[in-house]
């Protein structure tokens, strides 16, 4: 269970008592500070970097946590980090909680469990728009815990009490594991301190006979897509030829996916902007890959699968833009 | 196919009846009504031409900056995304091909790092308007307000829907094909009859 700010919540203390008693399953705990970039002089001030590493709700955070420290800390310790997002955790207290939901938000496939106490879901760095963007997107497999309170901070970038009870709101609209304790305190660690046994025991109940967390649990998310797309997953379409990167989707009436990719560069016949070669392979709308066709045209010329149904221009084939126009680069 | 043989160049008439060549420079997108106006965006700028007349000069239809474009199932509305806004214009078109009412009638969910832009468009029968961003395939109803965001393993620069009835929704994500099963239908305006969604519910 990685943890903001370095030690909160007694969380050493509460876990040899709750790892004892089998509340929760053996768990390590890391316990991270932001970072500061020391100042250039003596009559220099140095960059303190917390808000700017915590507020965000870029990927740039989860990116350095799984893919720089989680590996320097297994070197540095001589331990195996379970990947297993089920055995994973995420807490921390205002800025580091709202840093804990984003690192969960971007990747659940390393923490499906987070804590946040008077977290900063507020206008610092983009934050604000967050209980929106949880009824917006598809419903990620978290189990969540919220805590705040009246007395919570309400300054110049939004009111967390309220922020707080947004996200609850919303978390609980899009049908997540979600659960929250609202007390009467400021903007400290008491009151998580206080509830963070009783939140352990909720993050990892059932822990021993079940260890999985799921999107929509219940059934019960109002998430708009599912109308649409309904609980299934991205497939990889299975290429039997290599692709550049860029290629381009387009299709036809029957379901045919044409695949286009232009290669203007290797052409051995002239310089590039004279000629270039369009391959277009498909995807029959059984699902299966048909090689590639090849065909040459002018530089960045595109073919479209255009099939009208009017006589009168049926077996128009082709269109020319207009070379002055466009002819500036 | 050995190499030599790849690089022989081929004749227009060889491209089957149903493909369409847009000849020129920068030619990234175009969209076909029934009635045979070709729109094409190319470098950034939205022009017309009609298939029936091929020789008509062509007319800049938009400013610079447009990355796609897409027609309303029912060939009334033309949709253009910009590649660095996060906004997608709806122009009403008339039957002799002319825009109008011109409004930034979308406005989808910027990149969390503050990035705008939009990759690609494509509706379903619905009219709902899928829109492929950084952020996720975003999509709209058919009063232009984001209803729900897809994640994707990857940024989509490319969607289309696919398959059998039209109902698998692929997109590209760098060299990298994916698809989903969906419940919806997509439409292919430049090869199917004019189709008239239901309204949105307001």
């Amino acid at each position: 269970m990685v943890f903001q700010d370095g030690v909160i919540y007694q969380a050493p203390v509460v876990f040899d008592n709750l790892i004892a008693k089998k509340d929760i399953p053996p768990l390590i705990g890391l316990f991270i500070k932001p970072g500061v970039v020391p100042a250039a002089n003596e009559n220099a001030l140095p960059r303190f970097n917390r808000s700017y590493e915590y507020d965000s709700v870029t990927d740039t955070y989860s990116q350095f946590l799984i893919e720089e420290f989680l590996p320097a800390i297994e070197a540095k310790q001589g331990v195996k980090l379970s990947t297993d997002p089920n055995h994973a955790a995420i807490s921390g207290n205002s800025s580091g909680g709202i840093c804990a939901f984003m690192a969960a938000w971007h990747r659940p496939d390393r923490f499906h469990r987070v804590f946040t106490g008077v977290g900063t879901y507020v206008g610092i760095h983009g934050a604000d728009p967050l209980p929106v963007l949880v009824r917006k997107f598809e419903p990620k497999p978290l189990r969540v815990f919220l805590q705040s309170g009246t007395g919570d901070n309400n300054l110049y970038c939004g009111d967390w009490w309220m922020a707080n009870q947004m996200m609850e709101r919303s978390l609980t609209w899009a049908g997540y594991d979600v659960n929250h304790a609202w007390g009467e305190g400021g903007h400290n660690q008491k009151h998580a301190s206080q509830i963070f046994p009783d939140v352990l025991r909720w993050l990892w109940r059932d822990w021993q006979t079940n260890i999985h967390v799921k999107a929509n649990p219940k059934g019960e998310s109002k998430w708009k897509g599912y109308e649409v797309v309904g609980d299934g997953a991205w497939l990889k379409v299975p290429l039997t030829e290599p692709f550049s990167e860029g290629l381009q989707l387009e299709t036809d009436s029957t379901g045919k996916v044409l695949l286009l990719e232009l290669a203007p560069q290797e052409s051995p016949l002239g310089p590039a902007d004279a000629e270039a070669e369009t391959r277009f392979s498909s995807i029959t709308p059984e699902g299966s890959f048909k090689s590639g066709e090849f065909f040459w045209g002018n530089w960045n010329s595109r073919v479209y699968p255009v099939r009208t149904a009017n006589p009168e221009h049926g077996r128009r084939k082709s269109v020319q833009t207009s070379k002055a126009r466009f002819d500036q680069r | 196919m050995d190499d030599v043989s790849r690089f022989k160049p081929q004749k227009l008439d060889s491209i089957k009846d149903d493909l369409l060549l847009v000849q020129g420079r920068y030619a990234t997108d175009v969209a076909v009504t029934e009635a045979g106006h070709a729109f094409i965006l190319a470098n950034g700028m939205l022009t017309r031409q009609s298939l029936a007349q091929p020789s008509a000069e062509m007319r800049s239809e938009f400013e610079q900056g447009l990355s796609c474009i897409t027609l309303s199932p029912d060939q009334s509305l033309l949709y253009a995304g910009h590649s660095t806004l996060n906004v997608i214009w709806s122009m009403k078109l008339s039957k002799d091909g002319l825009l109008s009412e011109k409004q930034p009638f979308y406005l989808v969910e910027g990149d969390l790092r503050g990035i705008g832009g939009v990759s690609d468009l494509f509706v379903d029968t619905n009219g709902w308007l899928y829109v492929a961003t950084a952020l996720g395939i975003q999509v709209c109803d058919q009063a232009g307000r984001v209803n729900f965001i897809i994640p994707t393993p990857k940024p989509a620069h490319d969607l289309c829907f696919g398959g059998k009835d039209l109902s698998e929704l692929f997109i590209a994500c760098g060299d990298t094909i994916y698809k989903r099963p969906t419940k919806a239908k997509g439409v292919v305006s430049g090869q199917q009859a004019p189709i008239k969604p239901p309204a949105p519910k307001l």
